[in-house]
């Protein structure tokens, strides 16, 4: 973990920053799934990340699937080629999304992998992070109880340009309808700035 | 031993080698003794050569022979001797080897003895050692004790001390206290016979005091039988008091009564006074109130009169103020005609003819046209003067802003002047500083000359006073370059204000011109138009803003659903996902359901076309288990069964009913029923019964021969009980003229059927046919005696029915209307209702 080692000192590369905000990720979307009920909460084991008890799943075909994504992001991370990164639920019987999860990653583009690394204690983006999926657990308060048998899919918003592996495949937008939007709090390490929102297919 | 004793001689000589050889044995066997002692360790080895001396011992007593042998003996002997001392010799060396090696063995003992020893040496040193610090320890403590001793022996000796003079001061005090005990016992002798002769006195006192208290008694009853007399007058005087209390408040009630009508009194006679004065007044009433009316009248004639004056006052006031306006209208008036008089004059003095007063209006219309043509010109020559105006105003404008133009041309001019101006004087005075400097270096120079080639220092001082006094001067000159420099740059700058003054009186001006012609029609309606214009922009502009924050709005309402520009992005998402797998899945499902509802599909076909049982098996077999086809098969058979064996008896039951109580039902239609007499005279004379659901549990019975509608029979049906069956006429005239069914299912597939006709609920009349085996019927009447008294059916193959022998049927009564119903006439119905009327009258006459 070179990004946390060089975080520990408050200071940030571009790798480090990649690390963590996948790391996020990994931790966001475990949440999302556990949460929403999208898998069964007897698939999920309990572990101390952030200041915060998380579910993390056990499901192996679960975990290698997100594992590749993740693995993917990290790099698309590095080359500042990922916009936006989304959950998306979706009915099995119907086929309709019923809530997407969208993360905005903007990221500083005139850091390179041998440039000064920035100044941010892990300590703040931890919390700022810490904040982001406490909201994520918080929204269902508000989001629409999911009825029926559901599933979910990560969206990638990447550049046109770019070359992406065979297991990868080009995908709609998946939009909803009508939808109501929430916009949720975001995170920075200072190089990648990530904005949290949720939308969800209106109940009327 | 092969030798046997036989001379005597032999036996001394023995004897005496035997003696010497003991001795010898003796010395050897001390010697081996001694040995013993020596080793210890070998004391088994001893007793071997111990069992071998005495052995030899013996040996030797059987060796002694006579004389022949005895030189072989001896020579044996020496022989044996010779080898004995050998083999002692083996075993002494023997011995000595062991001897040695248990010295060894010893030294070593010796050895660790003497470290052992060593050893204990030290401990005990050291033992010693320390008991002897143990020793001084104790002497110490012992020395520590004695003083102790000692001292404790002193404060024993003090105490003693204290002890004998606490002993003395004690025995001095018991010496003190017996005295005193002494005194004080002698004090109770004397306050003892004092208390005695008290005692005495006082008994005395007692007795005196007890025969007072005799006599008291005595006064006490007398007292007390005055107090009882006085008692009762007591009470005789508290009724009299209680009487005079009445008494008093009756008094009190009666002045409160007296006080009472006083004061009625008094306002009676108010009253009367009052009724007297109202008397009076009324008296005066009807005056006053004929002088009121008079008054009344007046007063109308009064108002009427003052309304007449008010509006005379009135018209008085408006007259006066018409009258103030027509004179003053009349001194306008007079005025506008002095006015128009003057004006007639000045109209004649206008006269364009000059001097002539106008002589028809015609001349002066002609002479207006005339006027009203000038002013055209004029108006005409205005619009040109205007327009030059207005040129002369762009002109001016424009000259205006030339003049701005110089102006600030000239501004710049005269500050750079300024700054030239300036720049000359910092050069010139530079120029006199350094000029300055010169001359006053050159003088130094000089001077040092002077110093160098004249060696008189008076005259090299007074030239350097010289020297100084002409910088002196030529500072001054300097000051006074410098304060006309000043001067002139003051009278500049007045100048400079000056001309500065005049440009802005100037500009002032211009500003006061330019203002005068603004107000133009032309320019006021293009300012408008321009300020219309201005507002219809700042309303687009706003509108525009509104417009663009909706947009924004609604961009990041799209941004937000996760909008993208397909442009510059792509979504992409990995080919695994779950919920391509889930659906993929799901599909497959799908399919499955689908085959598989399809396959159930074309077995139904199979099933109502009809098809061979194969193909149909074969789909069974496809969806139901082997198990279940046979529990199928097995509850079909059952099924078909039970059905064939119900069938049967019910046709058994209706034609036993039939032969017994000789009536065939028939269900024709639903709810019709046929019934037909076992005697009818034709197939046709048959009951056609109707059941009808009039109402709830309402059942019409209605014949078809019944003459009318209403002719039919109204059956009730309530369930009385579980399973049975009330049937009650509507025309019925009580409660209990009814027909009751039972129908009771008495084992299995066996049913017994109750009907009951009766007069009443108690006596009412029952067969009960019971099905006791098959093609077996009981048949029971209600008045019967006892319970065994019953009838018993055979159905035969033939389908005909026989009376069996039973208890009952052989009774005398019963076999009279055998032989009467059954043998001669053949029919069991009559049989029965004969029996039943029998039964019946026996049970009511008994």
């Amino acid at each position: 973990m070179a990004g946390v080692l060089q975080a520990a000192k408050n200071s940030i590369t571009l790798k480090g920053s990649a690390e963590i905000v996948s790391e996020f990720f990994s931790y966001g979307i475990n949440s999302i799934l556990y949460q929403r009920g999208i898998y069964p909460p007897e698939t999920f084991s309990r572990v101390q990340k952030y200041g915060l008890t998380l579910l993390v799943t056990t499901d192996n075909e679960l975990k290698t699937y997100l594992n590749n994504v993740l693995m993917q992001l990290k790099d698309w991370l590095l080359d500042k080629t990922v916009e936006k990164l989304v959950v998306v639920v979706t009915s099995i019987d119907t086929q309709e999304v019923l809530e997407r999860w969208q993360f905005d990653i903007e990221c500083d583009k005139t850091m390179t992998e041998d440039s000064k690394p920035r100044e941010k204690p892990l300590k703040e983006i931890n919390d700022e992070i810490k904040a982001v999926i406490r909201q994520i657990t918080a929204s269902v308060t508000f989001l629409p109880l999911l009825e029926e048998n559901c599933s979910f899919d990560l969206l990638i918003y990447t550049d046109k340009d770019l070359q992406v592996p065979e297991t990868w495949e080009e995908s709609g937008p998946h939009f909803i309808a009508k939808s109501e939007e929430v916009r949720l709090r975001s995170f920075s390490t200072s190089i990648h700035k990530v904005d949290a929102m949720v939308c969800y297919k209106n109940a009327d | 031993m092969n030798v046997t004793p036989e001379d005597n001689t032999e036996v001394v000589r023995m004897m005496g080698d035997f003696n010497s050889y003991l001795a010898e044995g003796r010395r050897q066997h001390s010697n081996s003794s001694l040995l013993f002692d020596m080793g210890d360790t070998t004391a088994g080895k001893g007793d071997l050569t111990m069992k071998l001396e005495t052995s030899r011992d013996e040996s030797t007593v059987q060796w002694d022979r006579p004389e022949t042998a005895k030189r072989n003996r001896v020579r044996r002997l020496e022989q044996q001797h010779a080898l004995e001392k050998q083999g002692e010799l083996l075993w002494t060396r023997s011995k000595v080897a062991k001897l040695e090696t248990a010295i060894s063995q010893l030294e070593t003992e010796k050895k660790r003895e003497k470290i052992e020893f060593e050893k204990g040496q030290e401990t005990f040193r050291m033992q010693y050692e320390r008991d002897l610090e143990q020793v001084n320890d104790l002497r110490h403590k012992l020395e520590f004790l004695e003083r102790e001793e000692k001292q404790a022996k002193e404060e024993l000796a003090e105490e003693r001390k204290k002890l004998t003079t606490i002993k003395t001061q004690s025995e001095k005090r018991i010496m003190g206290l017996q005295r005193e005990k002494l005194h004080i016992q002698a004090e109770l002798e004397e306050l003892r016979e004092g208390s005695r002769s008290q005692i005495s006195s006082l008994r005395n006192q007692v007795k005196r005091l007890e025969a007072e208290l005799e006599m008291s008694d005595s006064e006490l009853a007398e007292a007390q039988q005055q107090v009882q007399h006085h008692r009762g007058q007591a009470q005789a005087r508290l009724e009299q008091v209680q009487q005079l209390q009445e008494d008093r408040i009756r008094a009190v009630t009666a002045e409160h009564k007296v006080k009472e009508l006083e004061l009625q009194l008094s306002q009676v006679q108010e009253s009367a006074a009052m009724a007297k004065l109202m008397k009076t007044r009324l008296a005066r009433y009807e005056q006053l109130e004929k002088e009121n009316k008079k008054l009344l009248e007046q007063n109308k004639f009064y108002r009427e009169t003052s309304e007449n004056n008010q509006l005379l006052k009135e018209k008085l006031l408006s007259l006066e103020t018409k009258y103030g306006r027509a004179e003053h209208s009349n001194l306008q008036l007079i005025k506008e005609v002095e006015d128009l008089r003057a004006r007639l004059k000045q109209w004649e003095g206008i006269d364009p003819s000059g001097g002539q007063t106008p002589r028809s209006p015609a001349e002066i219309a002609k002479w207006i046209a005339e006027l009203q043509r000038k002013e055209a010109l004029l108006t005409e020559k205005t619009g040109q003067l205007t327009s030059s105006a207005r040129e002369s105003e762009a002109g001016q404008k424009a000259a205006a802003s030339r003049l701005r133009e110089v102006e600030s041309q000239l501004f710049a001019s005269t500050e750079k002047t300024n700054q030239q101006a300036d720049l000359i004087k910092k050069l010139q005075r530079r120029l006199l500083l350094v000029t300055k400097d010169r001359d006053s270096i050159r003088n130094i120079l000089e001077s040092y000359e002077s110093e160098v080639t004249r060696a008189s220092s008076d005259d090299g001082l007074l030239q350097r006073l010289q020297d100084s006094e002409e910088s002196a001067q030529r500072y001054q000159r300097h000051m006074t370059s410098l304060e006309e420099d000043l001067q002139r740059l003051n009278a500049q700058a007045s100048e400079e204000r000056i001309k500065a003054h005049r440009l802005e009186s100037e500009l002032s001006q211009l500003k006061t011109q330019t203002p005068s012609p603004a107000p133009n029609p032309i320019s006021s309606q293009e300012v408008t138009t321009l300020r219309k214009k201005v507002e219809d922009l700042e309303e687009d502009r706003q509108k525009l803003l509104e417009e663009k924050e909706i947009l924004e709005a609604r961009v990041e309402q799209r941004h937000l659903q996760g909008d993208f520009d397909p442009t510059k992005t792509k979504v992409v998402h990995f080919g695994l996902n779950p919920t391509a797998l889930r659906r993929q899945h799901r599909q497959e499902e799908l399919e499955k359901l689908r085959e598989e509802c399809e396959k159930l599909r074309q077995r139904l076909r199979a099933a109502e076309e009809g098809v061979a049982a194969d193909i149909l098996r074969s789909t069974n077999s496809l969806f139901i288990a082997p198990d279940l086809k046979k529990q199928l098969t097995t509850a079909e058979t059952k099924n078909t069964r039970l059905k064939e064996v119900f069938q049967q008896k019910i046709h058994e039951f209706r034609q036993a009913c039939y032969m017994l109580l000789g009536y065939k039902v028939d269900v024709v239609k639903d709810n019709n029923y046929k019934l037909m007499s076992m005697y009818a005279e034709r197939q046709e004379d048959c009951l056609m019964f109707q059941v009808d659901v009039v109402k709830d549990n309402n059942y019409k019975l209605m014949s078809m021969y019944a003459e009318r509608q209403e002719d039919c029979l109204m059956f009730q049906a309530d369930v009385v009980k579980d399973n049975n069956y009330k049937l009650m006429s509507m025309y019925a005239e009580r409660q209990e003229d009814c027909l009751m069914f039972q129908v009771d299912v008495v084992k299995d597939n066996n049913y017994k059927l109750m009907s009951m006709y009766a007069e009443r609920q108690e006596d009412c009349l029952m067969f009960q046919v019971d099905v006791v085996k098959d093609n077996n019927y009981k048949l029971m009447s209600m008045y019967a005696e006892r319970q065994e008294d019953c009838l018993m059916f055979q159905m035969v193959p033939g389908g005909e029915l026989q009376l069996l022998e039973t208890e009952f049927s052989n009774s005398q009564a019963v076999m009279m209307l055998v032989d009467l119903h059954l043998k001669t006439q053949h029919s069991i119905p009559a049989f029965l209702s004969a029996l039943t009327l029998d039964l019946f009258s026996q049970q009511t006459i008994a």
